[in-house]
């Protein structure tokens, strides 16, 4: 019986030795991890689309090669697009997972990107591939303050920008346009402020009034009323919340139902028509990105027919695209890494981001991407129209800042 | 002018949604003494169960006793199951187990309901009213109109009909009413039934026109002012500080907000308000002064 | 017919108050219970209507027993409907908050027959004072109102035992005398049993049929009326007489050096 005992202590030890080590095994094995935290609930309520963007496109980079034979990993955490939480998760994930497999992250609030700045870019200094585009970040900069920042879409400022040229460019009356800014109160959404009133300056637009809502608040009422006394001709809807959009849309229309919305890649939506039926109606937006309906652009045509394959039912198209778009680019710019002889390092990475060479699979119609800004710089007007109940383009894809000029 | 005519006309129909939500709360402690700080969560149950019964296509006179017998099932139960078997406790204890049943609630309604808001529209005739530029949206006049007629029916059930003469009593007295002969334990399951009920509309008044999310509770806490401020022993000193707070909030919105220049003014000039008013009268502008013969 | 038998009672398991009492009411008879401040009287009465838990009190020992059903474990307010027990408290059973009708309402509202509107009428008719005061808050009304008031809706119970704690407690004597007459007029026609807690001696004993004297939560007298009132003790110590008849005055008592010849 003790024999018995021993000799299987020492077998079952034998087993663990063995399968401890081989170091060579392993290697290749080791994942190239990117963690997003995700609004999975909290203020902007549940998007489970931004994480099955990123899982998808990693599926996809997996299923076309990997990254040299290793696997990119999506590991995505509720954030509720709350700085804590955010900021808590991406703390335990940096100390806790090795620096050369953890090598990508996405907080998904801006102002978790603010908080964590130097965190992430002089301790860390990992690749952080954001959804937020603010310019407070994204500016001149930003190679050298934040280098490790990237952004999934053109700067906001740039997109508001292109809102105030197009409102100017089509307004029928010969006074100048009356435009509001109706905007969510916290720091993304007071940091656009200047931007804007230099531009409607440049574009001789009468920037009337900046009013603040708090989107907790069931109401938008007390805007609106403001707006309708100070007859206002157009509004800029500064938001990102999908749960708050929805309300706006309908209430928007009941007080003031012959001014149209403007907005910018978050209220570009088509889920929008479902929740807020036909007050979507006639709503522009700015957006960098392609619409999940344009089957002949071939970025579009690879994601949708993973959509299919996984049988997902997405709601919220924007959502799925732009977290793709960060998983297809981390897959890409790993790639490049490799072609480049380099070792697949954190630094290696970041600098073939701001260098990388790629049409994203023909996202942007053809044209290629410039990172060297690290943000995106092609871009559309799209008007949402009920009859086909889609965004439906009403300019070309343009270089934003040969637009905004 | 026709700007004065909007303040006044939105404040007192948000003052009105608001003293109804307060009424619930002065229900319940009149009755135990204790503060129900869950009922923010009863108001967003009430609008989900709408919610629910309105998306199994049931047409709207069906929907609207649904909800309510709904709401009056969940208050009793909330009762019958956790306040009951505290009944003689020290009324504060109770009142900290409340803010318990307030986490439990959302974490349920977070569960079952999902995190997703759902629009939420009352499919009743339009009665959008324009005085000049003064605007108010149909689903806000309905708004006001409801909370009225509840408060109405409210006080006149209070005041005379049988049962709500016996919660008026037991309210007084628990013993007494026992030694009576009055179940005063199931007037009391009654009472916060009819809390949730009141709450129950309250919070379809919120959520009418908007939406109802599992955090819809919040508002409850606009109520707070609003109970303080008119004495937490008076119906009617409800209704009449929620008016007066509905008020202040949409002059504050309107013209302190905009005078001092700060924005936001509105969310805390209720509580200026309380203060100012707590330190002349301590028990509100209408509580009960205890009848005490020397 | 109501028999206590042994009770021991504690308030919050270590306050002892009742020691082993016994007391037997018969049907339509006044029974009184004297007793100075503390005796333990008040806790008798929340015994036997069921109400002491609620005051953190709990029987140890003993029997409460009504119509040969032991009640201990029962819930007070199925003692009040099935027994016809009311409990009228020290502080009135009167809610301060509604007015008088509102008052008679709530106390008839566990009845299910039609007689309730003819014993309002009654009631009122036997307390014409509450007539005048029909709608303001009786929290307001005189403490002899109340009383009266209190006495009303115990009635409207249809109760077959009143259980009356200091009914004289603050009344000036004369309204005293009329409660009294009220009272056993009551006795005499509708055949209420009552049993009548009192401190006030002299007015109890005109009343009762038998009554009992309850000292530190022992009985440590019981008898009819007239066995009580020859009972020297009772009347130095209860009736305020010396001796032979005559009234003793304060100096000359010197209770120091009398014992009662009671063990208690």
């Amino acid at each position: 019986m003790k024999r018995m005992v021993l000799v299987c202590s020492v077998f079952l030890l034998g087993l663990a030795v063995v399968f401890q080590s081989s170091p060579t095994v392993a290697e290749e094995k080791k994942p190239v991890k990117f963690l997003l935290t995700a609004p999975l609930s909290g203020i902007l309520g549940s998007v489970p689309d931004i994480g099955y963007g990123l899982m998808d496109a990693a599926q996809y980079i997996n299923d076309t090669g990997g990254i040299g034979g290793r696997k990119l990993e999506a590991i995505v955490e509720d954030g509720r697009y709350d700085v804590p939480t955010i900021v808590g998760l991406f703390n335990k994930y940096a100390a806790g997972e090795p620096k050369d497999e953890f090598l990508f992250f996405c907080p998904f609030a801006g102002p978790a990107l603010k908080a964590l700045r130097e965190k992430a870019n002089q301790e860390e200094k990992i690749p952080v591939l954001g959804a937020s585009m603010t310019n407070q970040i994204f500016n001149d900069r930003v190679s050298k303050d934040t280098p490790y920042y990237f952004t999934t879409g053109p700067g906001y400022n740039e997109q508001w920008a292109m809102a105030l040229k197009y409102i100017k460019k089509n307004h029928k009356k010969s006074t100048p346009p009356r435009v509001a800014l109706h905007y969510y109160d916290n720091s993304t959404g007071r940091e656009i402020h200047q931007s804007l009133r230099d531009y409607a300056k440049k574009y001789g637009i009468d920037l009337v009034m900046m009013e603040p809502f708090s989107p907790k608040a069931q109401t938008f009422a007390p805007g609106f009323l403001k707006f309708r006394q100070k007859k206002v001709e157009y509004i800029l809807f500064w938001n990102w919340s999908f749960k708050v959009g929805a309300r706006y849309f309908k209430e928007v229309k009941k007080y003031l139902p012959n001014v149209p919305t403007y907005g910018v890649h978050w209220t570009a939506a088509n889920l929008f028509f479902h929740l807020a039926g036909d007050s979507y109606d006639g709503h522009y937006v700015v957006s960098g990105y392609p619409l999940e309906t344009e089957l002949d652009n071939t970025f579009i045509k690879n994601v949708t027919d993973m959509a299919k394959k996984k049988k997902r039912s997405i709601k919220t198209w924007g959502f799925y695209l732009q977290s793709w778009v960060m998983g297809q680019l981390a897959g890409e710019a790993s790639r490049q890494v490799l072609r480049e002889g380099k070792p697949l390092t954190r630094a290696n990475i970041r600098d073939a981001l701001e260098n990388i060479d790629t049409t994203l699979t023909g996202m942007f119609g053809g044209n290629k991407l410039d990172y060297t800004t690290h943000k995106f710089s092609q871009a559309r007007m799209l008007r949402a129209d009920k009859g086909k109940k889609s965004l439906v383009p009403v300019t070309d894809w343009v270089d934003i800042y040969e637009y905004i000029k | 002018m026709d700007y004065l005519i909007q303040v006044i006309g939105s404040g007192i129909i948000q003052g009105l949604v608001y003293g109804l939500i307060a009424v619930s709360l002065v229900l319940i402690y009149k009755s135990s003494g204790v503060f129900n700080f869950a009922v923010g969560e009863f108001c967003t149950a009430g609008a989900v169960f709408f919610f629910i019964l309105q998306s199994l296509g049931l047409p709207l006179w069906v929907v609207i006793p649904g909800f309510l017998l709904m709401a009056a099932v969940f208050g009793g139960l909330i009762e019958k199951l956790i306040i009951d078997r505290l009944i003689g406790r020290d009324p504060m204890a109770i009142t900290l187990v409340t803010i318990g049943i307030s986490s439990i609630l959302v974490g349920l309604l977070l569960f079952f309901f999902g995190a997703n808001p759902e629009i939420v529209e009352l499919p009743l005739p339009d009665l959008t009213l324009e005085i000049g530029s003064a605007l108010f949206i149909s689903s806000q006049v309905w708004n006001g109109i409801i909370a009225a007629l509840a408060m109405i029916a409210l006080l006149l059930f209070y005041k005379f009909s049988t049962m709500g003469i016996l919660m008026r009593a037991t309210a007084d007295s628990q013993v007494k009413s026992i030694v009576l002969g009055i179940n005063a334990r199931r007037i009391l399951t009654i009472t916060w039934g009819i809390s949730a009920v009141v709450a129950a509309l309250s919070g379809l008044a919120v959520a009418n026109g908007s939406a109802v999310s599992y955090d819809m509770g919040i508002v409850g806490l606009a109520a707070l002012p609003v109970v303080l401020l008119g004495g937490l022993e008076s119906i009617p000193g409800a209704i009449i500080a929620g008016i007066i707070i509905g008020l202040v909030e949409t002059t504050s919105n309107f013209y302190f907000g905009p005078w001092l220049g700060l924005t936001g003014f509105q969310a805390i000039s209720p509580y200026i308000l309380l203060l100012v008013v707590l330190l002349i009268r301590p028990e509100g502008l209408f509580g009960q002064e205890l009848i005490e013969r020397v | 017919m109501i028999v206590i038998e042994g009770l021991r009672v504690v308030y919050r398991d270590v306050i002892s108050v009742l020691h082993g009492v016994s007391v037997t009411l018969e049907d339509g008879q006044i029974t009184t219970l004297l007793g100075a401040n503390g005796a333990g009287k008040t806790t008798l009465l929340r015994t036997l209507s069921g109400v002491l838990r609620i005051y953190d009190g709990d029987v140890l020992e003993g029997s409460v027993k009504i119509e040969g059903q032991e009640v201990t474990r029962i819930n007070p307010v199925k003692i009040a409907r099935k027994f016809g027990i009311v409990y009228i408290v020290e502080e009135r059973t009167v809610f301060p908050q509604l007015n008088v009708m509102e008052n008679l309402k709530c106390a008839a509202s566990s009845r299910r027959d039609k007689d309730v509107a003819r014993d309002m009428d009654r009631v009122l008719a036997l307390f014409p004072a509450l007539k005048t005061r029909l709608h303001g808050k009786s929290g307001y009304m005189s403490g002899g109102e109340q009383q009266m008031l209190s006495i009303g809706n115990a009635l409207m119970t249809k109760p077959k035992t009143m259980l009356l704690d200091e009914p004289s407690l603050g009344l000036a004597p004369i309204l005293v005398r009329e409660m009294f007459k009220i009272l056993i007029r009551i006795n005499e026609e509708e055949g209420i049993a009552m049993f009548l807690v009192e401190q006030n001696a002299t007015a109890a004993m005109k009343v009762a049929h038998k009554g009992y004297v309850m000292e530190n939560g022992r009985v440590v007298l019981e008898g009819t009326r007239e066995e009580l009132e020859s009972n020297e003790d009772i009347r130095e110590f209860y009736l305020g007489s010396g001796g032979e008849g005559k009234e003793k005055d304060y100096r000359q008592s010197k209770r120091y050096k009398r014992r009662k010849r009671w063990l208690g």
